[in-house]
């Protein structure tokens, strides 16, 4: 792969991390099937970011997701925000993980333990800001039955992206 | 450095998996028996050895049960409280042997422990159904101590023979229990089982422990049942048993009257303990100490502990809720709980 | 001009070829391991739901109830009737006849093990969830 010039990797970095905040915001407006069940869409673009630049690269995008969304949808410091933020930061986590770690991933083998390490995160936080009771935990298997299932679709959504993308990533680097 | 991240990952993973190992709980077994709840914990045995040795110890105990219950009209022990005569008439060896190591305690108690009480324990009522409320009239309490003869009531002969005076009857309730829990640690022990509490109404052995960490035991405080007032660790083998004025009892006119009695009085033992812990390597001892020292009270008590029975310890406490534990005694008194 | 006729694979065969080239070897190992530890999970989760009570009269059972299941039995003791009652998780026993109502003054019992009993009546109850966490006490004299 071709090494790219800061200035060019910080321009898909605000690429990826806008598209994410469209997605975010986007997603937010559309009802639910229920209170914290997101399909998630906009971890796809941190996903891209991964593959594409790195590990960092992904924190980044996350993060300015995170919190340019909840200014866009005004929730910024909210008890939302809150699991917003400590579920991204348990997916990035996670993600460094699996970068760290000898096999070979593909956008799926790295979509899904961060869906779930993001959903795990968010009901502990969850727990702690909104409900004291320790009831919650029981309704965890569910929760994570449904990550999973998020996190197969976004990482083969990465995937169609990321294989697109091949095509016209050089572009950018051709002189102009 | 791949290399490298595969051995780090594995040790990872053997130490993950080696936290997640659990340790084997203890099992445990109630049944009724001998009119109470009977407890059988057993540690680290394979569970289809484990059920055949719970059923062998329970087995015992009812075994023990009927043959020296006197609430059982055709148990061994109320047949020989039906002879009239003083001959010597021949007994169960069982009865002899537990009948001889009650004679002792008995004697070195200067009649503290008596085990021909049954007139005057029916006369209370204590473990007949209703319960009694009100105390029995003065007049039949006199009247029971003057008649009573003199000693030796019970007199034991070889082989196994007793000679049993005519107007005493004899009462097994303050030791029986204690050798129905010795013979069935031994039928655990015989079935292979190592590490095991036998716990009867409150009176309990231990043997062994939970794989090098000691059996957790607890005293109950004798007037607020749901607290614990002092904490054993045992471990190898030591019984553990409590006598208590808050077991059987009923309030009358703003008197308790309890079941442990006083054989020189006719009355409950007044002598200003309400619960006492004996550990001895023998249920049985423990037993019959933990009544003798009821009744002996806190001085004479302890003299009779560290006289006669130097492997044995107690723990006292008497009416102003005071505690007194003797030096052998393996405990941890809990304050505040 | 000939109409030819365009063969279009059904759509899961189209859905399979796509997930097999969108994954590694790796990725597929790992989403069947975590689909497998978020239903062990649910498993060990979800065991209060199996719990029962038993009940003993003369130490031999003679009935298993679910503790979830709102009812109420009666079972023959040995002073009367005995009145034994399950649901929300827990079981209690009322004796009326019993001179001491020490099993009723026990209560609902819940927690793995618990007993309440009446000794007269020779009717015992006794909770059979396994133990999740360990007793603080093995016994106590009494």
């Amino acid at each position: 792969m071709t090494p790219i010039a800061q200035p060019r990797r910080d321009l898909w970095i605000a690429y990826l991390a806008a598209a994410g905040i469209a997605v975010h915001v986007l997603e937010a407006t559309l009802p639910g099937p229920g209170p914290w069940f997101k399909v998630g869409l906009a971890n796809i673009f941190a996903l891209v970011a991964f593959f594409k630049l790195g590990w960092r690269a992904a924190a980044a995008v996350s993060l300015i997701r995170v919190f340019a969304g909840s200014l866009a949808l005004g929730t910024f410091l909210s008890p939302t925000f809150l699991m917003s933020l400590s579920g991204a930061c348990g997916a990035i986590l996670i993600m460094g993980v699996m970068a760290w770690l000898p096999w070979r991933w593909g956008p799926v083998g790295i979509s899904l333990p961060a869906s779930l390490a993001h959903m795990g995160c968010q009901i502990i936080a969850a727990h702690f800001v909104i409900i004291g009771h320790s009831g919650l935990f029981l309704a965890l298997p569910f929760f994570l039955a449904g990550s999973w299932i998020t996190g197969l679709l976004n990482g083969i959504l990465a995937f169609i992206i990321l294989d697109r993308l091949d095509n016209v990533w050089n572009i950018l680097d051709e002189p102009i | 450095m791949t290399p490298l991240r595969y051995i780090l990952l594995t040790t990872l993973f053997l130490l993950l998996t080696a936290c997640a190992q659990e340790s084997a709980a203890p099992k445990s077994t109630t049944q009724l028996r001998m009119g109470t709840l009977v407890t059988i914990t057993t540690w680290g045995v394979p569970d289809n050895i484990e059920q055949q040795a719970v059923t062998a110890g329970f087995q015992e105990i009812e075994r023990i049960e009927q043959l020296m219950s006197r609430h059982l009209p055709n148990s061994p022990l109320s047949q020989i409280n039906g002879t009239v005569d003083s001959a010597p008439h021949p007994i169960p060896h069982e009865i002899w042997q537990v009948l001889n190591l009650g004679i002792e305690i008995d004697q070195l108690s200067q009649g503290a422990f008596d085990m021909g009480l049954l007139a005057l324990t029916k006369l209370w009522g204590f473990s007949e159904e209703p319960p009694p409320t009100t105390p029995p009239a003065a007049q039949a309490i006199n009247n029971w101590l003057k008649n009573r003869p003199s000693p030796p009531r019970i007199v034991l002969k070889e082989p196994d023979l007793l000679q049993l005076d005519p107007q005493t009857g004899l009462d097994l309730g303050a030791i029986a229990k204690g050798y129905a829990i010795d013979q069935a640690i031994a039928t655990l022990r015989a079935q292979g089982v190592e590490n095991a509490i036998v716990n009867a109404g409150g009176n309990l052995r231990i043997i062994g422990s939970k794989g090098g960490k000691p059996w957790r035991v607890g005293v109950q405080h004798p007037r607020d049942p749901s607290r614990v007032t002092a904490v054993s660790l045992l471990s190898g083998d030591i019984a553990l048993v409590t006598s208590g004025d808050y077991e059987r009892f009923f309030l009358f006119e703003g008197q308790r009257y309890h079941h442990i009695l006083d054989p020189k009085t006719g009355y409950p033992a007044k002598a200003g303990l309400i619960s006492v812990s004996i550990q001895c390597p023998e249920a049985i001892t423990a037993d019959a100490l933990s009544t003798a020292i009821f009744v002996l009270g806190q001085q004479k008590g302890l003299e009779l502990i560290n006289k006669h029975f130097p492997n044995c310890a107690a723990l006292l406490i008497d009416d102003k809720e005071n505690h007194l534990q003797t030096e052998k005694y393996i405990g941890q008194w809990l304050t505040d709980r | 001009m000939a109409d030819r006729q365009v063969k279009i694979a059904p759509p899961w065969r189209v859905a399979m070829a796509l997930l097999k080239r969108a994954t590694t070897p790796a990725d597929r190992w790992l989403a069947l391991f975590l689909a497998l530890a978020i239903v062990a999970l649910g498993w060990l989760t979800k065991q209060p739901a199996g719990a029962t009570v038993t009940v003993f009269v003369n130490n031999r059972a003679v009935k298993t109830l679910n503790l979830f299941q709102k009812q109420s039995i009666q079972v023959d003791g040995r002073l009367g009737p005995v009145t034994i009652e399950t649901g929300d998780g827990h079981a209690r026993l009322l004796e009326y006849q019993s001179p001491r109502l020490i099993g009723t003054r026990t209560g609902w019992i819940q927690s793995a093990g618990a007993i309440a009993a009446c000794v007269p009546c020779r009717v015992v109850i006794q909770i059979n969830t396994a133990p999740t966490t360990t007793p603080e006490y093995d016994a106590i004299a009494q």
